[in-house]
């Protein structure tokens, strides 16, 4: 980057009506040998009646940030919040110092994941509060995963998904798979006589066969 | 008139056209049904025969409900072949759907009844005498795929049941995925996770359940339970010892059917080897080979899989052999691992019994003496014996022994408790 260049840096936050929060920017210098220092901003936001407006930055380094909205979009969709509670598999005893838990999300967006406020700490159960946003015709996941180790000191990994299907009628949630989230859709649009049974039986026919998945390589 | 006449024959000889058709009409197809394996489609060995599952010949001119013209099974190679009667020049649009249904079991859709399909593409205009080869190779990315996996594993299981006893089991269906949070075994129906879809350890461990409750082999309470508890640190002893051996043999049970139906032949990954495997959803690996790491008595089902697979399958001569062993719980019908060990040793000589004995001592199960060592000759003093009592975990310690004074004789010389 030289003196006066304005590289753009593209990002993407979606939010929900009411949300405030506050967005983070770093940047360092790649050339070792340079006292360049690092460079950090945090841009306050809120999202006020479906419009994200963002504050003045507050920087610190050599450098000047400045932010705008480039293009929003405004849509129908779910704001879901809860608590996610993971069993432990198979054993009892990881050890409580060094446990991690992260939470993720593909396809849609975790606006946030705390520790259960509500549940108390288990030995073998992580309960998180999580935060997500889907929109009309999305379907995606959910990701929990502990890291730890066990009493004898074998590392310990624990996976589990929360699958989600944002139907214009109806969110469509399961532990199961994508394939449960189909078939509860296909069974509401049926009761609802929004699907023939033709309909419904070439749906579930499809769903039998794979034709409705995208594939999921790993768990 | 002579037109009428020419019109009656004419009629005629189409009534015999028709009635001729059956005999010289058919549609010849054949192929191979093939599931692909976590490693995907790159690796050249990653596709498996979909063993003895049924598969659908259909016609796709015809309205769904009533595609299927014809049906046949896949043989352990995973071929087929059938012949389907046509109308002379007829044509049909031809679609071979295997599904994941075997004498085994029926790997359903989760809220449903309906086996999984793997589909072929749809082979247009076929004409009446047309001769097919259509294999199909699932994705390996998708549930559909994963439902065949479950279902040969639970077949390998099937097959080495039918081996030990002459049995073949009734078929059982398998919801997949289930919602729960573990798979298991529940009212004549295994629940698998979608996030065990590869681990055969797993699906067959629940497959013993099946096996355990047709041949009861246990009176196990149920329950959550884990590999690193002795389980009657949280629950009475008489229910811990039966929880424990209820989930113990099903764990040796699937590494026992893996071992002695030849299945690490198969090329899958964690099948065939001595170690309980559980991935993707979690990162389990329980050595059954191995030297008691983990072992916690009779209360731990680790110690149970431990001291049945090595009993088995120890070089020694004095071993039990499976099918000796399956004879003994027929008849003994356990319900923990006390009643198996009885039932287990009481054919075998001194030196056997000695063995197993050891094996129980390296898994915590029996005591351990300590002194006098092995090799020490009995001092004229009183000799001075002592032992770790082993078993029981925090609360519920072995507490009563007996001391047997043995020559190479199999009977007891004298014994005396304490």
């Amino acid at each position: 980057m030289q003196p006066g260049q304005k590289p753009q840096i593209a990002g993407r936050i979606t939010t929900t009506a009411g949300q405030t929060g506050q967005i983070s920017i770093s940047g360092r210098t790649l050339n070792s040998n340079s006292d360049v220092p690092d460079v950090h901003a945090d841009v306050p936001f809120r999202n006020q009646k479906g419009q994200l407006k963002l504050s003045s930055p507050t920087a610190t380094g050599p450098v000047a940030i400045s932010v705008k909205p480039t293009n929003q979009t405004v849509g129908d969709g779910y704001v879901v919040k809860g608590d996610l509670t993971v069993s432990l598999k198979a054993v009892s005893n990881v050890q409580p110092s060094g446990v991690t838990v992260d939470t993720s999300a593909e396809g849609v967006t975790l606006v946030s994941s705390a520790p259960s406020a509500n549940l108390a700490p288990s030995a073998t159960d992580v309960t998180r509060s999580i935060t997500f946003v889907a929109s009309d015709g999305q379907r995606g996941r959910i990701l929990t995963q502990i890291k730890g180790k066990t009493r004898t000191g074998k590392d310990y990994i624990r996976r589990a998904y929360l699958y989600v299907l944002a139907d214009a009628n109806k969110l469509y949630t399961s532990s199961s798979g994508f394939v449960d989230l189909e078939i509860q859709k296909l069974q509401a649009d049926h009761d609802a006589r929004r699907i023939s049974d033709d309909q419904y039986n070439a749906g579930v026919n499809a769903v039998l066969s794979g034709a409705t998945e995208s594939g999921v390589a790993k768990q | 008139m002579m037109e009428t006449r020419r019109n009656v024959q004419t009629c005629l000889g189409m009534l015999a056209s028709l009635l001729c058709l059956p005999v010289s009409a058919q549609v010849n197809i054949s192929g191979r049904i093939m599931w692909v394996d976590r490693r995907g489609p790159a690796d050249a060995g990653s596709a498996h025969p979909a063993r003895s599952v049924l598969v659908e010949i259909c016609d796709n001119r015809v309205p769904l409900a009533n595609q299927v013209v014809s049906t046949t099974q896949t043989d352990e190679g995973g071929n087929y072949a059938v012949t389907v009667p046509t109308a002379n020049g007829t044509q049909r649009d031809i679609l071979v759907r295997a599904r994941s249904q075997s004498p085994a079991a029926t790997v359903e859709a989760i809220g449903t009844t309906l086996a999984y399909i793997l589909p072929s593409a749809v082979f247009p205009a076929q004409p009446w005498n047309a001769t097919l080869t259509v294999n199909i190779v699932g994705d390996f990315t998708k549930t559909n795929n994963a439902a065949f996996s479950v279902l040969d594993a639970v077949l390998g299981a099937r097959q080495y049941v039918s081996k030990l006893s002459n049995i073949d089991l009734p078929a059982i269906p398998i919801e997949f995925p289930t919602s729960g949070s573990v798979s298991y075994f529940q009212n004549n129906q295994l629940h698998i996770l979608l996030g065990d879809r590869w681990d055969w350890d797993v699906v067959m461990h629940e497959y013993g359940h099946y096996v355990s409750k047709s041949f009861v082999f246990d009176d196990s309470p149920g329950g959550v339970h884990y590999l690193d508890e002795n389980i009657s640190d949280r629950l009475p002893k008489d229910s811990a010892v039966r929880l424990a051996w209820g989930e113990g043999w099903p764990t040796f049970f699937a590494i026992m059917a893996q071992r002695e139906m030849n299945m690490a032949a198969f090329g899958i990954p964690y099948v065939g080897d001595a170690t309980y495997s559980d991935t993707e959803d979690a990162s389990i690996d329980i050595d059954l080979s191995s030297n008691g790491d983990g072992s916690l008595g009779e209360d731990n089902e680790v110690s149970i899989m431990r001291l049945l697979y090595q009993s088995v399958t120890d070089a020694a001569d004095t071993r039990v052999s499976p099918v000796d062993l399956w004879q003994e719980m027929v008849t003994s019908r356990p319900r923990y691992l006390s009643a198996t060990y009885t039932a287990m040793t009481s054919k075998l000589a001194t030196g056997g019994v000695l063995a197993i004995g050891s094996l129980a001592t390296k898994h915590r199960i029996a005591p351990g003496p300590e002194l006098p060592g092995i090799s020490s000759a009995l001092a004229d003093s009183p000799p001075q014996f002592s032992w770790a009592a082993n078993g029981g975990g925090q609360l519920h310690h072995n507490n009563q022994f007996t001391i047997r004074f043995l020559t190479r004789d199999p009977n007891p010389q004298r014994q005396r408790s304490e």
